[in-house]
């Protein structure tokens, strides 16, 4: 029965079941799995202005926290990233699955844990969005075969920001850069001065990102910081955009400078850091719905440019997981079905789901 | 009153009973005695007998039900049905001595097929007594005196009848008395087969008394005979109790049960099919297993997406209680995504008969109507075809002078088309493609195939054009089609 009792009890019952947050974050290990962690809302605004999915961050505003479980594929990829030789080049790693096996939010479990560590996180939440529905094409400047998406550009670096605060000051640019005839990036002005012209200056955001992912690849390999490189929707680099040009005629993705300098970002010709990307079937143009394998969605040209990587299957839940879910959403009476906590419901659930942890979301939400 | 007829051995010619009564009044305006109709509680007042024609004044207004037929009448009709039975035999090659009524119902069926639905409106030929309602015969002699004993208490059959029961019901009492007197014990017979039979019910037992009853006395009627069962009669008195009981279809009996069957690693399993609409499916239940479903080789949350198509597989195993512990591989092919989710769960439901009890699947068919049978949608049979977009004159178009092949006047109406087809019957009968020159005539013929062709009859005009086309359309197919077109060149005015 879902204990509608005091606040002490619940909060009780949520210590049973989960694991309680940043501290032992870094400490995350085998027999946590199966377990919801906490991560504090202030974390939640700063490391992820843009990542979470949309369903999750309703759900962060209805329970009024952040619950991430612990799952196989992310305390693997936490187990590789712990144990990364910075000398060697940038490793990829790719979560690749089902639709809806969890694996944007394994990405942002990830995320968390290097924000935690003190990693530089260069985050792209949907590379989709930045081959689709973009009105505003602008030539590019720098380069004439090239278009700028200036919204894009600027949101994104607006949410860069709220990021990575600190080291903005820190990073030194080693380059100059001429925007335009009056004004310009001198040597070693620290690179938040570029994130402020990007945002400031909308038409010269595009710029202004290629210049900040040139910057720091190249300094990652100095060895001051570590570099996280999370994409999700990797595939949209490779694939095809629906995008035109005045003239009617389809935009290759390389044609777009956005994705032009991503591409060169998730070369592994730098050190010093790890590239996480997530495969994604929903927002991807030209793919049937059941492709899920890199091969599928990658494609022939975006596999090669990709490979070597290590690839990491998120599946469905396993039993633990699913009981663990259930309980977590009984305990935050977010299941009103009376049958919702017997073995019966449970197991209607677990059928109906298939255990798969998007499709029981959206089952209970009914619930 | 069409009637089996007799003509001389060569050309035969049957006069065949239709189901419902058709009055012959106005042409043969024949006597009827008022026997069944008397004053009740007016005393002893004799009847004479009322000569009156069943003349009615409207035209085709169906005789009422209450018409009462002669005697000698009744006789001739048995007497012509017998006779005709004979030639009908000689006609078939068969033996006229051993032509039984399936014999003659299988040998009306081949010489007159017919397309029509309604099974009682096809040609019938059955003895008299089954088609005239039972009549009272005069129930008094020519003094006035009644034959029967009981005949003043308004029923008499149903209080002869009672009579009757109740002294069988004395007789058996005083049996056993008897037998109790002697120390010797009935023995126990046996349970009759009381389940797959039931009580005659009221209208059946007024029919076969030919008298009005009330409903206290048929509950009185029945509890007697409950109570002549109840006291252990002989094999007599059971077979009179019989009588009065009637054979109950019994379907639940008719259930399958598939056997189970073992694969190669002595995993037990069971292969059913089942379909809905146009799906057809096969579903293969392990009976070990965790749930897991692969539906054409996909697993079924990718192949189902919809929720609803997923909460019809899991209804069989929910019944059953069964939800976490078979896998199940089907393939499934035709109809959608609803009716493939229905054809898997109907297979599924009947594969895990095998692995369940009998009582459980007496259970599951009782509760649920539809999840061991199939059922399909009724073809439309009130309508000649499916709807069709008629076509709609209006005089405000209409140029009579003019003698141009497409007319304004005539146009394709989308409205008329929408209903299921039953509008078809009051619409005007245009079928076709094309206007029609003239306001045609349809004429439907019945092939032996019961495939009806409906003939669009154009009339021919002197004036114009050297051929006109006929349209042939067939009706029993799904969709209208124009089957064939003929090119008939015109010579008379008159009609083909």
């Amino acid at each position: 029965m879902l204990v509608l009792g005091s606040r002490s009890t619940r909060t009780m019952l949520k210590e049973i079941t989960r694991l309680v947050s940043m501290v032992q974050k870094a400490k995350h290990g085998e027999q946590h799995e199966g377990q919801h962690y906490r991560v504090p809302l202030q974390d939640v605004k700063t490391v992820f202005p843009h990542g979470l999915p949309p369903r999750f961050v309703k759900q962060v505003k209805t329970f009024g926290e952040a619950c991430l479980m612990v799952r196989k594929p992310a305390l693997e990829l936490l187990h590789y990233l712990k144990n990364t030789n910075f000398a060697h080049p940038a490793v990829r790693y790719l979560l690749y699955g089902e639709k809806g096996t969890g694996k944007t939010l394994s990405l942002c479990h990830v995320i968390h844990f290097c924000a935690k560590q003190d990693w530089l996180i260069v985050h792209i939440p949907d590379a989709h969005l930045w081959v689709k529905n973009c009105p505003d094409l602008l030539q590019s400047t720098y380069n004439r075969q090239r278009f700028d998406q200036p919204l894009e550009a600027s949101t994104w670096l607006k949410n860069f920001k709220t990021t990575n605060e600190r080291f903005l000051s820190q990073i030194k640019v080693q380059e100059k850069y001429l925007w335009n005839k009056r004004e310009s990036i001198e040597k070693g002005s620290p690179l938040g001065e570029v994130v402020e012209q990007g945002i400031a200056r909308v038409k010269n955001a595009t710029d202004a990102v290629g210049i900040v992912l040139k910057e720091l690849r190249r300094q990652s390999s100095l060895g001051l910081f570590h570099l996280l490189v999370a994409v999700d929707g990797v595939n949209a680099l490779w694939g095809r955009t629906t995008l035109r040009k005045e003239e009617k005629s389809p935009v290759a993705p390389e044609e777009l400078a956005l994705i032009h300098n991503l591409r060169k970002m998730m070369k592994n010709d730098w050190h010093g850091g790890a590239i996480v990307s997530t495969l994604s079937q929903t927002g991807s143009l030209f793919k049937p719905r059941n492709a899920y394998l890199p091969q599928e969605l990658l494609g022939k040209e975006g596999f090669d440019a990709l490979d070597p990587f290590v690839p990491i299957l998120v599946s469905n839940y396993n039993p633990k997981e699913f009981e663990s879910c259930i309980q977590y959403y009984l305990e935050n009476s977010w299941l009103q079905h009376e049958k919702a906590h017997t073995e019966a419901g449970k197991k209607e659930l677990l059928f109906l789901s298939s255990a798969n942890p998007g499709q029981l979301e959206r089952l209970c939400a009914y619930l | 009153m069409a009637a089996p007829c007799v003509s001389c051995c060569g050309a035969l010619c049957y006069r065949l009973f239709i189901g419902s009564r058709v009055t012959l009044a106005p042409r043969q305006g024949f006597w009827k005695t008022a026997a069944a109709e008397f004053q009740r509680g007016a005393g002893s007042q004799l009847l004479k007998p009322i000569h009156t024609t069943v003349v009615t004044t409207k035209k085709n207004v169906p005789v009422s039900r209450h018409e009462t037929y002669t005697e000698e009448f009744i006789k001739k009709q048995i007497e012509e049905f017998n006779i005709g039975k004979r030639h009908l035999a000689n006609m078939m090659g068969e033996d006229p001595e051993t032509f039984t009524q399936e014999d003659i119902d299988r040998a009306i069926a081949y010489l007159l097929p017919s397309g029509l639905f309604e099974k009682r409106a096809r040609p019938i030929m059955k003895h008299p007594e089954q088609i005239f309602p039972k009549q009272r015969a005069i129930q008094w002699g020519e003094d006035g005196r009644p034959f029967h004993f009981l005949f003043y208490t308004g029923k008499q059959s149903y209080y002869a009848l009672m009579h009757e029961v109740y002294g069988k019901v004395l007789q058996v009492e005083k049996h056993q008395n008897q037998l109790q007197v002697k120390g010797v014990l009935p023995e126990k017979t046996e349970i009759r087969d009381l389940i797959g039979s039931r009580w005659l019910i009221k209208e059946e037992l007024e029919e076969m008394l030919v008298e009005k009853l009330s409903d206290q006395d048929y509950t009185q009627f029945i509890r007697l005979l409950e109570k002549l069962l109840a006291l252990q009669c002989g094999p007599a008195e059971e077979e009179f109790v019989q009588r009065f009981r009637r054979r109950v279809p019994t379907q639940s009996q008719q259930q399958l049960r598939e056997p189970v069957q073992y694969d190669e690693r002595g995993v037990a399993f069971s292969a059913c099919e089942g379909k809905r609409k146009s799906a057809r499916a096969e579903a293969v239940v392990y009976e070990q297993g965790s749930g897991r479903i692969t539906v054409n080789g996909i697993d079924y949350l990718l192949y189902f997406p919809v929720l609803q198509d997923r909460e019809q597989l899991m209804f069989p195993f929910h019944f059953l209680d069964r939800l976490g512990k078979h896998d199940v591989t089907c393939t499934v092919s035709g109809g959608g995504r609803s009716s493939q989710a229905g054809a898997i769960r109907l297979a599924m439901a009947r594969a895990l008969c095998s692995f369940v009890s009998e009582k459980e699947v007496e259970w599951m068919r009782q509760e649920t109507t539809k999840l061991l049978s199939h059922r399909s949608l009724e073809p439309c049979w009130w309508a000649d075809q499916p709807a069709t977009a008629a076509w709609l004159w209006s005089r405000k178009n209409w140029d009579p002078n003019s003698d141009v092949q497409e007319r304004a006047d005539w146009t394709q109406a989308d409205g008329c088309g929408g209903m299921g087809g039953h509008e078809n019957v009051c619409c005007p009968q245009r079928h076709g493609v094309s206007p029609p020159e003239h306001r045609g005539g349809v004429v439907s013929a019945t092939a032996p195939h019961c495939i009806r062709a409906h003939v669009l009859l154009i009339s021919i005009r002197l004036s114009h054009s050297s051929s006109q086309r006929v349209f042939i359309t067939t009706t029993d197919c799904p969709s209208t089609q124009v089957m064939g077109c003929l090119h008939i060149p015109v010579e008379t005015d008159s009609k083909h």
